[in-house]
Order: structure tokens, then sequence, then C-alpha cells
């Protein structure tokens, strides 16, 4: 074959390939053009749907009338975009509206399926309307990540015990997102959730009680402040650190000499942790151990032991008005942090 | 001459010719790559609720980075748009680079600052920090006077000053998505050993612009601009998923990204550099080597910022100039990397592909034009042969603007006019005839440039977010909100002496300058 002939197949082919893609470009357009047509009517259907809503499921009939003209895929759609407004007596007739119209049969269904992307769509979509199924319980434990963080994310509405079982084993997953949605799933599940990770905590391993430490600390409960003392002095600084933070976020009498003895740590992190700790209860008696810390070597310490002393009020005032006066590292950062005062508290903490 | 042709240029023109097919198949290995990346990312976010999932006491901390020099065209309404962005743990921290217009008066004005005096380490050392202000009406907007220093400098005051687990750094003239950095924060989320994650981003001119948010998404109308919308889509919807899949990213666009700031940190943050925004990635994957840390980047497919692209063909000439400048100096600076085993993937596919595919393909392209001319002027080549040349490499690059426009049509959709649509195939066919030929040009001169040793990034003009009536490629504003009672006004002067400009705008990146 001459050079030229190799040219005019390899341009012959291009050309070809630009044509298939225009007409998947122009197909596709269509198809959006359809779309486009059809949103007057699915108007129409968003119309019932919120009349339906409105008048009860005895108004439903003419809703799941109007729904019926269109594809399900249309319909879901419409559906989604209502579902997260929608709550009590309304959100039990667009469950009716789901169950009539095939919607939530068809996502009940596809939580059966093989593919982990229709197993995805579905829950997503049983989550949307706040449905609960046996079927969502296990994917909890699905083989796809995907699925299993949606899975966790959906469990805030239904906290029974097993599904805490199973957001305390997503704690130890593999895949980071699932472990983000099941640490998240057991904030907003709140004190219903505390007592099960307290007794987690028992057979936990080092990661998982870091990350049940997580949780506590933005839950705030106080039941976990014994626990948090045991901790304080963990083998792992980073567990200690957790354990100063949960300390402070629980605002127990006991936290505040607690996270005083943690000032005495080796680790910085977890001096850090129960400077910053003080800082929170406001925790005044401490601000005496927190003063020597305005010369520690750390700049990091020495900025946050500032900021305290600042938080605690008059007494951390005096403290760093009389700070070290031989030490140059303490007074610079006591001056740095008095100077703060001329401003806001909020401004201050920038 | 003849002579000289035949012995010396024929061999040459073959090679050319291997080079462009090699070229094609590697776009076509990427074009598959980023297909199947981008049917995984959208089979993923289907009917995903962001809002659930992140809007979360657990979810990172993020700061968002904002250099600004001599913005006052679009400052006030992009900073507007940063403030639409829904996240829970979010800080704005704008740095004006030593702004010699109204910059800093505008957000002052805008904003109701109020200077404050945070204690903060200056990890990364930088130029002087004037002053720090706080906006009494935003809370989480902070804004520091610096003397100048140019972007990477401004980026560094930012990171020093910023408290948060991750730092995103958006430019002042990028207008952003509410759910944004929801999308992005997400790799973060799912693995520790991300240091980097990019996003889409988008041509903003011909959309419109209302109290900072992006209301209209519309293709552009006119040559230049649409042009680039479809070198955008091609960079963005396959070039970089593309490399993502295989594990080569290396470019998160200067105009958003988000990065680990202790990772930063660890690699003393910004260098100053005209690609800044490649040569922190490059360093980012280069330090997880040397130091055998995971160091991940990720792209996510989304279209998540949009940016105004230039309008006048002697400010896209300098950009582009610009973009193979820095990226020859990335490449230069780096050049340890390639080809050494101990750099992995990194060392033996990215930095060769790039070197080969990317930086070499304006001399190739070129060359190849030159020896086909002369060919033919010498009798030596058909003109048969330079029309099929000529056509197969219009081709090839009308094709692969075909394909990108096919995965924007099966994937996000976000051109809703059939007319928009029909204009980016015309645009994508007339970019080969002529402008394809002047982005050699124009790259040429940047590598020129870069051996002759040229730092400055050159002067820049915004035009900032005008009524459509005004300029039709450019963003327009159809709303202004109303500035709140109480806002007071402080002079230039007390934000310390007036200095020099410098252009502080974004790169798109290198990708697919080749194609």
């Amino acid at each position: 074959m001459s050079t030229l002939e190799l040219l005019s197949v390899m341009l012959i082919v291009i050309a070809t390939a630009i044509t298939a893609v225009l007409v998947t470009v122009g197909v596709s357009s269509l198809a959006r053009a359809h779309r486009v047509r059809l949103e007057p009517s699915l108007d129409d259907a968003r119309h019932a749907i919120v009349k339906a809503l409105s008048g009860g499921i005895a108004e439903s009939n003419d809703a799941v009338a109007v729904l019926g003209r269109f594809s399900r895929r249309h319909v879901t759609s419409v559906m989604l975009e209502l579902a997260p407004s929608v709550n009590g007596t309304s959100r039990s007739v667009l469950v009716n509206l789901g169950d009539r119209t095939g919607v939530l049969p068809s996502a009940r269904g596809g939580l059966r399926r093989r593919r982990w992307s229709t197993r995805l769509y579905s829950i997503r979509v049983l989550a949307a309307f706040g449905v609960e199924t046996e079927e969502m319980r296990r994917l909890l434990a699905d083989r796809s990540s995907h699925v299993r963080a949606q899975a966790a994310a959906w469990a805030v509405v239904a906290p029974s015990a097993e599904v805490l079982a199973g957001l305390i084993d997503l704690l130890s997953d593999p895949d980071g997102l699932c472990r983000f949605a099941a640490q998240d799933a057991l904030v907003r599940i709140g004190l219903a959730g505390s007592e099960a990770l307290i007794t987690a905590l028992d057979t936990a391993d080092d990661d998982v009680v870091r990350r049940i430490l997580e949780v506590a600390a933005a839950m705030g409960d106080e039941r976990f402040c014994d626990i948090a003392m045991g901790l304080s002095v963990h083998s792992t600084p980073e567990t200690r650190a957790l354990a100063g933070a949960v300390l402070a976020r629980t605002g127990s009498p006991n936290a505040g000499p607690a996270l005083v003895g943690m000032l005495n740590d080796s680790s910085e992190d977890v001096i850090r942790a129960a400077v910053v700790g003080i800082a929170k209860l406001s925790y005044w008696p401490g601000g005496a151990a927190v003063e020597p810390l305005l010369g520690h070597p750390s700049w990091e310490l020495r900025k946050q032991a500032g900021l305290t002393l600042l938080a605690l009020g008059a007494p951390g005032e005096i403290l760093l008005r009389s700070a070290a006066p031989g030490d140059d590292l303490a007074a610079e950062m006591a001056v740095r942090a008095l100077q703060l005062q001329s401003i806001s508290p909020q401004e201050a903490f920038a | 001459m003849r002579h000289f042709y035949v012995t010396f240029m024929t061999p040459l023109t073959y090679v050319v010719v291997a080079y462009f097919i090699g070229l094609g198949v590697f776009y076509l290995v990427m074009y598959g790559s980023a297909a199947l990346e981008m049917r995984q990312y959208l089979r993923e976010v289907r009917a995903e609720r962001y809002r659930e999932i992140l809007s979360s006491e657990m979810a990172p901390s993020i700061s968002m980075l904002v250099p600004a020099h001599n913005e006052e065209a679009t400052i006030k309404e992009n900073i507007r748009s940063l403030l639409t962005v829904t996240y829970p743990q979010l800080e704005i921290v704008v740095v004006d680079d030593g702004s010699t217009d109204e910059t800093l008066s505008i957000l002052t004005s805008t904003f109701d600052l109020k200077p404050i005096q945070p204690i903060y380490d200056e990890r990364i050392p930088t130029k002087h920090v004037n002053a720090i202000y706080r906006a009494q009406l935003f809370p989480n907007l902070i804004v520091v006077s610096k003397e100048k220093g140019g972007k990477a400098d401004a980026l560094n005051v930012a990171l020093n000053i910023s408290g948060s687990e991750l730092v995103c750094n958006i430019d002042a003239d990028t207008i952003l998505d509410p759910d944004g950095l929801r999308r992005l924060v997400r790799p973060f989320i799912r693995s520790r050993d991300v240091v980097a994650a990019g996003a889409t981003i988008r041509v903003a001119n011909g959309c419109t612009v209302v109290h900072g948010r992006l209301a209209s998404e519309a293709g552009p109308h006119r040559a230049l601009a649409g042009i680039q919308a479809v070198e955008y889509l091609r960079a963005f919807l396959f070039g970089r998923p593309g490399w993502n899949r295989l594990g080569g990213n290396l470019l998160i666009s200067g105009a958003f990204g988000l990065f680990r700031r202790q990772s930063l940190l660890e690699t003393n943050g910004y260098a100053q550099s005209v690609g800044e925004d490649m040569e922190l990635v490059v360093r980012l994957r280069r330090h997880g080597y040397d130091t055998n840390q995971p160091a991940r980047i990720e792209f996510v497919p989304d279209p998540v910022a949009w940016t105004a692209a230039p309008t006048g063909f002697r400010e896209l000439g300098r950009q582009r100039e610009r973009w193979q400048r820095g990226f020859s100096d990335v490449l230069w600076r780096h050049r340890g990397v390639l080809l050494r085993p101990r750099y992995g993937v990194l060392g033996m596919i990215v930095m060769p592909a790039f070197v080969l595919f990317e930086w070499l393909a304006p001399i190739v392209e070129a060359v190849g034009l030159v020896l086909v001319l002369v060919g033919v002027l010498l009798g030596e080549l058909s003109t048969l042969f330079a029309v099929l040349f000529f056509s197969l490499a219009c081709g090839l690059g009308i094709l692969l603007s075909m394909l990108a426009l096919m995965l924007e049509e099966l994937s996000f959709r976000r051109y809703g006019r059939a007319r928009d649509r029909a204009l980016l195939v015309v645009w994508a066919v007339l970019e080969n005839l002529g402008y394809r030929q002047l982005t050699v040009v124009w790259r040429i001169r940047g590598i020129i440039s870069f051996i002759r040793g040229k730092k400055s990034w050159g002067k820049m003009n915004r035009k900032g977010f005008k009524s459509a009536d005004e300029d039709s490629d450019t963003p327009a504003i159809i709303a202004e909100p109303i500035r709140p009672a109480g806002v007071r006004r402080l002079a230039p002067a007390q934000f310390g002496p007036a200095l020099a400009r410098p252009d502080t705008r974004e790169s798109v990146g290198n990708t697919s300058r080749a194609l």
C-alpha cells in the first residue's frame, strides 16, 4: 500500500468516526429536545402530586392517573425532586403514590440486583422517600463500598440495634467514604447511639476506638467522660489527644481536672488537645498549669496557650500579664495574646 | 536543495507522520480511559444528595485561598459567588497582592472589613503582610493586604493564615457552583492518601451571573471564546479523567483545586513559577515518591467552576505563550523525574508522555507543516499528499473534539440550548482551520521565551462581568445586590503602599494542547 493510499484510508476512517460521533450527539440532542418538550406536561405531574400532598391519600387517585401518562423514569425524577421537602403525613402520601405508580416497588426490586449501580440508585430512591426495608439494613454489609456508604447515610432514619451494630462495623471499613458515612450517621443519630458505642469500645481495636472517640467528640454526651478519662492514658498519643477532645466536649465537672492532668503528657498533640479543651470548658483553675506553656519550644503550643489564657477571662489575663519576664518566648506570645484583647473574642480566635 | 530535502527531510517527513499516528493512538487510549472513568463517576453520583452526606460535623474544614491583584472588575461578584458556596466549615481568605487599583477598597466597602490581628505562624516565608481584616457581614471572610509578591506568594500568605485541614485555591475571576466544594471534597473523605483534587472548569463567556451565582449556562457565541470552550471540554472531559484512571494526573487548574494543607506545608507551599499549578502537583507527587508516602491526585469530572476566557487574540496569545513557558519550566525543574524507575508511573509513563505528546507537539506540528509545504514547492511531494496530510491532521483534531462533545452530551449536558450545542460543533471544526496553527505559533513562542529566561506573567486585561448587551461573550450580570446599610469605605491609603501590577490569572493547564 502506497503512502497516499494509507493516508486516504486513514482519512476515510476518521471521517466515518466523525460522522458516527455526530450522529450520536444528534440522537442524544433529539432525546434531550423531547425531554424539554415534555417539561410542561411534567409540570402537570408536579401539580398533581402537590395537590395530592395537600389533600391526603384520598386525593391521590387523580395524581396516579396523571402520573400514569409518564414513564417510570420521569415519575421517579419528579418525585425525587419533591421527596426531600416533605415530611409527616405528606411523606406518607408520597410513599403511597410511589407504591401505586411502581416507583417504590421497582426500587425495592433494585436492591437485589447484581449491578452495584442499580442497588445504589435504588437505595437512594428509597432513602429519599424515607422508606425502611429489611434489604436496606442488609446493604450495610453490601459488597460495594458505594452502596454501603449510602446505606449508612440512610441508617439515620432507622437506628435500631441491628443498624447501630452495622454502623459500628462500618467504622473499620477499608473505604474512607463508608467510615465517614458511618461516623456521620452515628453523630446524627445522637444520644440513641451512645450506649452502643460505649459497648463497642470494650472490644474495638485502636483504629475503631479512635473513630468512636471522633464521634463522641462531636456528640458531647457526658456518658463518654469516664471512658475518655480512662483512655487519656492510652498507649497511642492520637487516642489520648482524642480522649482530651471528648473530655472537653462532655462538659463534665471531672473533665477540667482530667485535662489539666493531660498537660504533663509526653506528646505535643495531647498537650495541645488538653489546652484547647481547657479553653472550651473555660476551666479557669487550669490557667496556672497552662501558663508555663507560653514558653514551650513549640510555636503551636505557645499560641494555643496564649489563646486559652485569653479565653479564661480575667484569671487568664492576669497570668498573661505576669508571664515569665525573663522568658522571651513566653513574653512575646503573652504580648501577642494581650494585643488581641482590643478586639472581640470571636475575632481573636481567627 | 532538492538533494538536501531527499536526503534529510524525507525521512523526517515519515517521522512526523509516525508521530501524528502515535499521537492519535495516544489520545484514543486516553478517550477510552476517560469514558470508563466518566461512566463510573456518573453511576456513583446518580441521585446522590450531597447535603445529606457532606453537610456534616465530621466533614473536613476548608479554607478557600483567593489571590487577587488588580481584580476590581470582578472581585465583588466573585467573592459573593464564594460566599454562596454551601459547606459546613468554610473560611475564605482573600489576599490582595499589592493591587494598584480599587480591589481592596471595593472589598472593604462591600463586605465591611475590620482589622484583626490573628496569631499565625509564618511557616512559609512571604512578602510583608500590611494588614489582615475580617468582614463584619460574613465572619468567615478574611482579607489580607500584602506587598506585591506574585500569585504564589499571595497563596503562601493565605496558606500560613488558614487553619483548615484542606485548602482550596481559587482565582478571583472564577465563579464556583454552590455545591462545588461538596463534590470536590469527596476524594479526600474516601482516602487519606489523596493530597490534591481538581475538578472541571468551564468557559463562563456567554453565561449569566446573578448575585455571584451562575444563573444560566450558555455557550459562547463568538468564535474565539467558542473555540476555547471546545478546548476546555476536551481538556477536562477526557484529558484529565483519562489520566485520572491511568493514575497519572499531573494537572490541577490554578483556577480551582483542593489540597491537603499539611502536604502543602511539607513541600514548602506554592513556588514562584509561571506554571505554579502544575509545578505544585508534580512536586507533591515527587515528594510522595521521595518520602515513600502515598500522594494521590484525584480529578472530579463534575463541572464546578467557571472562568472568563480571553476574548482578544493578543490576550489569548499571551496566555498560551505563558502556559507553554510555565509548562516548559515545570518539565525543566523536574527533569530528574524523567525515566527514573524510582518515580514509578510518574517517571516512566506520565512525564515522558507529557514531554512527547504535549511539550513537543507544537514543534512537531510546525516542522510537519513546513516540511510538507517545502516538499510541495520542490516537487518532492504531490499536492494530493499535502492535502491528504493536512486533512488527516485536521480530521484527527475534529474527531477528538467531537468525542469530547459526545462525552458532554452523554454526561453532564450543561449546555441546554440546541443552538449552543450546534455552535460547539461549528467551533470544533473551525478550530482546526487557522486557530490551531496560531496556537502552535504561540506555544513555540512560549518555548523560546522559556529558553531566553523570561519570567514575567505578562499583562492581562480584565473585562469583568459586564451586561449582556455590551459584549455577548462576557459573562453577564443581570442583577446587582443592594449594598447593606452601614458599610463604610476606607481610603486606599489605609492599606499600605501601592505597588506594581502583575497578572495573577490562572492557567487551565496543558492537557490537550497538542490537539
